[in-house]
């Protein structure tokens, strides 16, 4: 009789579980035969005896009926005209290019047009703020005089306002890097990582790790007691986590200057 | 011109500032905000708005939270639906050049807004997320849904899935979408794509 009941249970809590999988993941609901469901909770309904065992029928009755109206908004939906195969969609995203799918988004797009507006309270608040500015710190400012000619982009890249690159084509070259030097698994010095003979390629690598951790990619484990021993460590299953933190890594000229003279020891 | 005419072009004028201005943290403005400035016979002042602005390739659009089709919705549920005001005609590729749209993030959203269409309005993000990482890097793609949840063209639940967002049922014509998807020629873009 108790290995009846515990069996009764189990179908229940397996009919409760299929049931919210249908409800959360889309799946097709005809996928549960409600008529064979109801059979089977009719044969073993004489087997519940407690108060909490009518609780779990009700449950599972209450799960049903969801997937039942589930059912009557499926059969709804392919009537209507926004019903197309599934498989038939997924194949032909596969199959079309980046420009092919972005030229189909441009036509079928009517972005929303809005203008942004400054309150009078806010063009308020922006007339008291100069307004309270001390006179000789606005005097104090002198713009210097200067020929105005044209830029090119050659100069604009040595000024690195302008890169050749593209920002994800950098970030997919680092990532290529960092699996390299780990070799996919091992553990390395997050100083030694980042370290560049010229301090603002020492900056932008510190910058684009911080993306590796971010993304998944890298974990950062740092010794609270020893900062030196920051270590970057691969992760096999690029998860990001659910539970972000924050790690302030002090990056400053010094601190370059001391890793540049380790480098040459 | 008479005072009746004077009145409703004054309204006609309040409606295009209420709409083009935004308010909230999201463009756009609720059936009730409009009746509530506008009066009662709102509605009527809302479709003289749109027939100036078609002229300039704009359209008042109406969406329900609820999902309901903007031809039949009742006149209580178009209280609360909202107004916005859209492009009528598809944008062209020198327009996104200048708006600093990228290919791939049109794309993406392409992919998105057609699969999750296709499940019934709803799919697990782990889905989506195979079918992206076919043709763009990880993190892009991770970036890129992010990016699209926060801007509303999709949204999360607790459990992973995904959904179509309030700006995909304002800005997208999920019908059109779909039907393009399915009569795309897979031959002739690939050609074009192993051309790039």
């Amino acid at each position: 009789m108790v290995n009846h009941r515990k069996h009764s249970l189990e179908v229940w809590r397996r009919i409760i579980s299929l049931c919210q999988q249908i409800e959360q993941q889309g799946i097709n609901p005809f996928e549960v035969e409600i008529k064979d469901v109801l059979r089977v909770i009719k044969e073993y309904l004489p087997n519940l005896k407690t108060f909490e065992d009518l609780c779990l029928d009700a449950e599972t009755i209450n799960s049903l009926s969801k997937v039942v109206k589930l059912q009557d908004g499926w059969i709804k939906y392919r009537a209507s005209s926004l019903y197309s195969d599934p498989d038939l969609i997924e194949a032909k995203l596969t199959m079309l290019s980046v420009e092919a799918l972005s030229k189909i988004f441009l036509k079928a797009w009517h972005p929303i047009i809005k203008g942004d507006k400054l309150s009078a309270k806010r063009l308020k608040e922006a007339v008291e703020y100069w307004k309270n500015k001390p006179v000789e710190q606005l005097e104090s400012f002198q713009p210097s005089e200067a020929e105005i000619y044209f830029t090119s982009k050659n100069a604009l890249g040595e000024l690195n306002l302008l890169t050749e690159k593209e920002f994800s084509e950098i970030l997919d070259e680092f990532v290529a890097e960092f699996s390299a030097r780990t070799g996919g698994n091992k553990e390395i010095s997050y100083w030694d990582f980042i370290y560049a003979d010229e301090y603002s390629k020492f900056i932008l690598r510190a910058y684009l790790t911080s993306f590796l951790v971010n993304h998944g990619y890298a974990e950062l484990k740092i010794n609270p007691l020893e900062e030196d021993k920051t270590v970057l460590k691969p992760r096999l299953k690029h998860v990001k986590s659910k539970f972000s933190t924050s790690a302030v890594m002090p990056l400053n000229y010094s601190k370059w200057l001391k890793l540049k003279r380790k480098s040459k020891d | 011109m008479s005072e009746e005419t004077t009145v409703y072009a004054n309204k006609i004028k309040k409606a295009a500032r209420m709409l083009f201005f935004q308010k909230y943290r999201k463009p756009g403005l609720k059936g009730w905000e409009l009746k509530r400035a506008l009066g009662k016979n709102y509605l009527k002042i809302i479709d003289l708005l749109n027939l100036e602005l078609e002229k300039l390739g704009l359209q008042i659009n109406v969406v329900s939270d609820e999902g309901v089709s903007k031809d039949k919705l009742t006149e209580v549920q178009k209280e609360k639906a909202w107004f916005f005001i859209t492009l009528t005609e598809g944008l062209t590729s020198d327009d996104i050049e200048m708006s600093g749209w990228r290919i791939d993030d049109l794309a993406v959203l392409a992919i998105a807004i057609s699969y999750i269409i296709s499940k019934q309005g709803k799919a697990p993000r782990t889905d989506i997320e195979r079918i992206l990482k076919q043709k763009l890097s990880e993190w892009r793609v991770n970036f890129n849904l992010d990016r699209f949840i926060k801007m509303g063209y999709l949204s999360q639940d607790e459990n992973g899935v995904l959904h179509i967002g309030w700006r995909t049922r304002a800005e997208v014509d999920q019908k059109t979408l779909l039907e393009l998807v399915i009569s795309e020629n897979v031959v002739e873009s690939q050609r074009v794509n192993s051309k790039l």
